[in-house]
């Protein structure tokens, strides 16, 4: 094997390392994005087994994203997984604590779920969802921003009730340019940027650096794993050192 | 032992305060976050934005990033107060208590632009990103 083969090799191999941290920053940022409080903190009623949503609450917001997104709790996960980038392997996405978290709570911010909630006669019915929404399960403030629409966002075919901003956090692949390797994770909400780094009238709210600086390690940890493992495997029998910087 | 971020704030605050030039040009102020809304204009914000904590074998460091921001109702002021608070902070010895500084030094700027505020007045919004190192007691 020649010399450039296995630098491609290990770049390749580094470059998909990349791609990895870049999902752990994505699911960093969506823990740290804030999410528009909506729905009310009393217990709701009609839904047994699961626990009130309460958007202050990281552990719940963990599991909501997790319910949706990807079925893994984050919480642990990274745990297990940091331990995996300590030991040399490659992270696995946990599938183990699929069922702990039913999908009940991104699809409670489903607005056809409100309604068929109101038609099912599982909650008290009002005239309209969007005009007169159920108090119950709606904070005021709440309750003015589905009836405005100004908390409404569509993906996927269905109208959810806040957390756009953490929706619409993606990781990109990873690309190569040149002797550069990329991974970007973006925020394309159009308010993210005022979230980020903050207005006259708005506090910040940083998620995106946060999640970067605290994933800082463990991206490096994937790297350097994965470029020892591209040089072992590649039998090529040389001493090489590599230093991975980040 | 770990401390927190706190003592790096008032460190930057002192910082800041230290500079004549800097106290003199702005008139509203250093404020954590957000500034009251009849705070007058030039004011400065400063916030936390990320604090995670490095483990070594014989050390520990907290690496901390903090945004400084300059509000301004003309560009120029703008510009010429950020640029004060970088000659103030870049490469600058913080004093803390029970944390010796590491590094202090500008990464980035923010990609702000100007805004409107609850007068119908154009401020604009510069700053940067200021990376802080600093170890922990006893580490």
């Amino acid at each position: 094997m020649t010399l450039e083969s296995l630098a491609e090799l290990i770049f390749q191999a580094a470059t998909e390392a990349l791609g990895t941290g870049a999902k752990l920053v994505e699911a960093g940022a969506k823990r740290h994005a804030p999410v528009r409080s909506v729905f009310a903190g009393t217990p709701q009623p009609h839904i047994e087994g699961h626990e009130q949503e309460d958007e202050d609450d990281p552990s719940t917001r963990y599991a909501i994203y997790n319910d949706y997104m990807r079925p893994i709790n984050i919480g642990e996960t990274m745990s297990k997984r940091t331990a995996l980038v300590k030991a040399g392997r490659p992270p696995q996405w946990d599938t183990t604590s699929q069922n702990e978290h039913a999908p009940v709570w991104w699809r409670q911010r489903r607005l056809g779920h409100l309604q068929s909630m109101r038609s099912s006669g599982l909650v008290e019915p009002k005239r309209n969802i969007i005009d007169e929404p159920m108090k119950d399960m709606l904070s005021k403030r709440g309750a003015y921003e589905v009836r405005s629409k100004r908390a409404a966002w569509s993906t996927w075919g269905h109208v959810h009730i806040g957390g756009r901003l953490r929706g619409e956090i993606y990781s990109l692949s990873p690309s190569i340019n040149g002797h550069r390797a990329e991974a970007w994770v973006i925020s394309p909400t159009p308010y993210a940027k005022f979230q980020e780094f903050g207005t006259r009238h708005n506090v910040a709210h940083p998620f995106l650096r946060p999640a970067a600086e605290e994933s800082r390690e463990e991206v490096v940890g994937l790297i350097r794993a994965a470029v020892a493992e591209a040089a072992r495997t590649s039998g090529s029998g040389a001493a090489i050192e590599i230093v991975v910087r980040l | 032992m770990t401390t927190s971020s706190a003592p790096i704030k008032r460190a930057i605050v002192q910082k800041l305060r230290a500079s004549p030039s800097l106290v003199s040009a702005i008139a509203g102020g250093i404020h954590e976050g957000i500034a009251p809304r009849k705070v007058r204009y030039p004011f400065i914000t400063y916030q936390l934005v990320a604090a995670p904590y490095s483990y070594t074998w014989s050390a520990v460091f907290l690496m901390t990033t903090f945004d400084v921001s300059v509000y301004a109702e003309n560009p120029v002021d703008a510009n010429n107060i950020d640029a004060l608070i970088t000659t103030a902070l870049n490469e600058a010895v913080l004093v803390m208590d029970e944390q010796s500084n590491m590094l202090c030094r500008r990464v980035s700027d923010l990609p702000t632009g100007p805004d409107i505020d609850s007068e119908g007045k154009r401020i604009y919004q510069v700053g940067g990103s200021y990376s802080i190192w600093t170890e922990q007691p006893g580490g």
